[in-house]
């Protein structure tokens, strides 16, 4: 054999060896995403399906996986029999609200910190971030005695008042990050071509933001859809509670929880999560990143 | 069209000066370049005039108009900027009309406005896209047809070549300055590139450390250089400078270097005067009667050579229309023109 034909089978052999390591590599890889996903995915999906089935079969030995008489009784009777609604409304309210003062505020005050300089700007930004890591149950006392005081208990605007107060640092953050992307000789120019600063940003920072208003936005109404400690404590009246307390009384003491019901509602309040997601996702990923690469 | 007129302008940031009192006079219709290196405050003084940055000290004139407290818009000017600005999310058109429409000018009369100017810029093909759907060269035309399209006092210019290539760059030189003499607008081109600022300029205003070194045609600046600064700062390549004292020998002065190498001096000066003597690379030859330097490096350009000798302990830079065939090591005799001489005084830095 020649030194070149030598040569080319110790390479093909090396690469052979590459190829299958690689191989197992892969493969491994895809493993362990597949139990990371099961792992999450799997109560999701017994809940999914477990609300088309009838009670008897949710408990039914050997468990089905699929259910055996598809049925939307159970939606049906959640929406008719139980104060869903009334849960789903106060949300969808108290979550709007939410978004759209937490956005407001928020890209305001995020511009300024973006583009102004005045004394204390990276202390005050520090602070928004260190309150932020302060849990809820700790808020949760002087949240109640503050309510108690204005007389906002068992209220909506309550509640949208302390989901804006603790939702307005991380959409700072967020937007700040993301405006720091975008050069300022934007706004000088818009300036110079006749807007206020407010029309700069109405009209120029704004549409160029819709990646980080889809992260903010999103995680706003992800906190604020699914908050549970701060409605239960501040909001419980069955008038104006939301649909993660509402859902919590689905589940009973014991046995006595109609979990056919249960899964309903469950995938009824997850559902508008899912679906802002997927609105949402366009944007969301760059929306998150944006300031972690030149 | 205006004049426009720096009356003693200061700036701070904070305790730090950076404007040191500046006075100057650019005429209506004139095309004006400041140039000087990085952090001379020439784009801070670009950026007073526009109104984006509060002037310190001292008045702007536009026209016969001071514009101290007057916001940008209402300064009647438009700017270009070095990464071009163009507002991503609109069209060629929409980036080109934003001004006209903020002003209330009725649709007619906006789009009218817009397509003669995109005929001028040749954008006309391109009104429909996004600039991310652009090259470099047509984002940059379209920056200057929003300038345009507001019929503007003044055009201020703050680097806007600097994002180009080197080809696309000498191509929109020739462009910028033809649609200047076109429009005869008052223009302000700030740029850190002295060959952007001679080739482009009616007047060039140098800049340093927040000072003006001199004002002056680009023919000017390059002949009868103010200081060690001007001097140094503009031709390309730069001037050589070298430092030492005048001799009197044989009923003549010359110019005789640290090393000991003597070099004609038109110029009456008395003897033991301590010179910087400065002579640009296009002005030496290769002469029988020059002085012997050693090549250290020989660059062919095809169109000239240019060659760096060794001149005792100093190295100096020649540029030669002829073809230059000798090789590193060669001793070379070397003769600067006399009449292209400039002496400068050693401790000042001013000209002789």
């Amino acid at each position: 054999m020649t030194d070149l034909a030598q040569s080319a089978v110790t390479r093909n052999r090396r690469n052979s060896r590459w190829t299958t390591g690689r191989i197992v590599e892969t493969a491994l890889s895809y493993l362990a995403f597949a139990v990371v996903a099961t792992i999450v995915l799997f109560p999701l999906t017994w809940v999914l399906l477990g609300s088309f089935k009838n009670p008897s079969e949710i408990f039914a030995y050997p468990p089905t996986i699929w259910p055996r008489d598809f049925t939307w009784t159970n939606y049906a009777d959640v929406i008719r029999r139980t104060d869903l609604p009334k849960y789903l409304l106060n949300t969808t309210i108290v979550t709007a609200f939410t978004l759209v003062f937490t956005l407001a505020i928020g890209t305001v005050a995020a511009y300024g910190f973006s583009r102004w300089r005045f004394p204390f700007k990276q202390t005050i930004l520090v602070t928004l971030l260190v309150l932020q890591l302060i849990p809820s149950a700790v808020n949760i006392v002087p949240y109640y005695v503050m309510m108690s005081w204005l007389g906002l208990l068992n209220t909506h605007v309550g509640l949208i008042l302390i989901y804006t107060a603790t939702h307005i640092p991380f959409t700072i953050w967020i937007m700040k990050g993301f405006f720091d992307t975008l050069p300022e000789s934007l706004d000088e120019a818009a300036i110079i071509d006749g807007c206020s600063r407010f029309r700069v940003f109405w009209n120029i920072i704004l549409p160029l933001s819709l990646p980080g208003l889809s992260a903010a936005g999103f995680l706003t109404f992800l906190a604020a859809w699914s908050e549970f400690l701060v409605p239960l404590v501040i909001a419980n009246s069955r008038e104006v509670a939301v649909m993660s307390v509402g859902l919590y009384n689905f589940f009973g003491i014991d046995s006595n929880t109609a979990y056919h019901y249960a899964f309903a509602a469950s995938v009824m309040s997850t559902a508008p999560i899912v679906i802002a997601y997927l609105f949402a996702q366009e944007y969301l990923v760059s929306g998150l990143t944006s300031g972690s690469e030149k | 069209m205006a004049e426009v007129r720096l009356s003693q302008i200061e700036k701070f940031y904070g305790a730090v000066k950076v404007i040191h009192g500046i006075d100057a006079v650019f005429e209506d219709g004139e095309f004006v370049a400041l140039v000087g290196p990085s952090g001379c405050g020439k784009s801070t003084l670009l950026r007073m005039i526009a109104g984006l940055e509060e002037i310190t000290v001292g008045d702007i004139y536009i026209g016969e108009k001071l514009v101290n407290d007057l916001a940008p818009k209402a300064r009647d000017i438009a700017m270009v900027f070095q990464n071009y600005a163009l507002y991503p999310h609109m069209t060629v058109a929409d980036n080109m009309g934003f001004s006209l429409k903020l002003s209330g000018e009725p649709k007619q009369n906006r789009d009218r406005r817009v397509n003669e100017v995109a005929e001028i810029l040749g954008l006309q093909d391109l009104l429909g896209r996004y600039p991310r759907q652009l090259s470099g060269g047509q984002r940059q035309r379209v920056a200057m047809g929003r300038a345009i399209v507001r019929d503007p006092q003044v055009f201020l210019f703050d680097e806007p070549l600097s994002n180009l290539d080197a080809k696309l760059r000498i191509s929109m030189r020739g462009e910028i300055k033809q649609l200047h003499q076109r429009l005869k607008t008052t223009t302000i081109f700030v740029t850190h590139d002295q060959i952007e600022a001679m080739t482009m300029a009616d007047r060039i205003v140098v800049m340093n450390d927040g000072r003006v070194e001199q004002v002056g045609t680009p023919i000017e600046l390059f002949d009868r250089p103010k200081n060690l600064f001007v001097a140094e700062f503009i031709g390309s390549p730069s001037m050589n400078l070298l430092s030492g004292k005048i001799e009197k020998s044989a009923s003549k002065n010359v110019f005789r270097t640290a090393g000991g190498e003597s070099l004609p001096v038109m110029q009456s000066l008395s003897a033991g005067d301590e010179v910087v003597y400065g002579v640009r690379p296009e002005h030496l030859t290769l002469s029988r009667t020059g002085v012997e330097a050693e090549v250290i490096i020989v660059e062919p350009t095809g169109s000239e050579t240019q060659v760096v000798f060794a001149l005792g302990t100093e190295k100096i830079v020649g540029l030669f229309r002829e073809r230059v065939t000798a090789q590193p090591g060669d001793l070379l005799k070397i003769l600067p023109d006399p009449d292209q001489i400039h002496l400068f005084d050693r401790a000042t830095g001013d000209r002789l």
